[in-house]
């Protein structure tokens, strides 16, 4: 994948014509910054309580949310796909995003470890019970990556041109 | 435009646009707390709706409270945006509509604090429901403001 492909691709899909119009740039900042907000209200609630936060809040209860967290984050990845597809060397040798993109990796095989090796732990903790370390880890590692996820996104404005921050182009 | 410009080149806001660091800072927090009160707006809405209907309300109103410190966060990081650049918000009318539903969804979610989570009702009252959309909407509405003031302003600096 390349710069010149990924831009050719949002010219012929129209994407880019779309975002160059006055308002749709910053219209689908606000979805995408929207989708990231309904992320830390479920999933950022949700390691809130598991760090122990709240602990009356059971956390069979609470897990409800999560799904519209996952939701979420489907409208942040397709709407983010959006501005890279219009501008993908703004994007692509930019250390903000790689990072952005690294925590969500992570963020992601976190929830892949949660789920596999810990189903039977994801609402254990009832209304004033401690959640057990290792959810408390997973929720700390998920926690950090998602306000990562977004530190790092705003980050990507400060690193402009983006050739010239790139240290891994050569 | 004196005062503003006055403001503008303070020794405190030349530094906040020249630092390396200090305004990036300043935009994290706001954009952080900013997500985090949406989000948390969303979710209140949804546990009076009836999701997650498990958790009581006094309990969730504990989660809730964080909205509180992630907006004091949030005025004191915009402010000093506003610093920074006092004629790029001042001068645009959006920066006014922003304040004036920030501190709108601000009364409603004290007032959904106070009179709902806080207050060990036993059932969500029937006005609650709305009052927490309206807020939530009044919220992004916010939001929304303020990534279109980055578009619309007319002016960045007076000097």
């Amino acid at each position: 994948m390349n710069a010149d492909s990924v831009a050719a691709f949002g010219h012929a899909t129209g994407i880019y014509a779309f975002m160059n119009t006055a308002f749709g740039w910053p219209a689908v900042e606000v979805i995408h910054f929207v989708a990231l907000s309904v992320l830390l209200g479920s999933v950022g609630l949700f390691d809130l309580r598991a760090l122990g936060l709240a602990r009356a809040v059971p956390m069979r209860a609470l897990h409800r949310l999560v799904p519209f967290g996952v939701g979420a984050f489907v409208v942040s990845a397709l709407s983010g796909l959006l501005f890279f597809v219009s501008a993908p060397d703004q994007y692509m040798f930019n250390p903000a995003f790689r990072l952005k993109l690294a925590c969500m990796g992570i963020a992601a095989a976190n929830v892949a470890v949660f789920y596999t090796a810990f189903p039977q732990r994801v609402g254990e903790a009832g209304a004033e019970e401690e959640a057990r370390l290792p959810v408390k880890v997973i929720a700390a590692i998920s926690l950090l990556s998602w306000v990562g996820v977004i530190a790092f996104g705003r980050l990507i404005t400060m690193f402009r041109p983006p050739y010239h921050w790139c240290f891994a182009c050569g | 435009m004196d005062q503003v410009a006055g403001l503008e080149q303070s020794a405190f806001a030349t530094w906040l646009r020249e630092s390396s660091w200090a305004l990036f800072a300043l935009l994290i927090l706001h954009t952080l707390t900013m997500g985090a009160i949406v989000g948390l707006a969303l979710a209140s809405c949804a546990r009076l709706l009836g999701l997650a209907s498990a958790v009581p309300l006094p309990a969730f109103g504990r989660l809730t409270r964080v909205l509180g410190w992630a907006l004091a966060a949030a005025a004191v990081s915009g402010l000093l945006l506003v610093a920074a650049y006092p004629a790029k918000a001042l001068t645009n009318p959006l920066f006014y509509a922003k304040l004036a539903m920030a501190a709108s969804a601000a009364a409603i979610a004290w007032n959904l604090q106070r009179w709902v989570f806080a207050a060990n009702v036993a059932t969500v009252p029937s006005w609650a429901p709305k009052l927490a959309a309206l807020g939530a909407a009044l919220w992004i509405a916010t939001l929304a403001a303020g990534k279109f003031l980055a578009y619309t302003h007319k002016m960045l600096l007076v000097g």
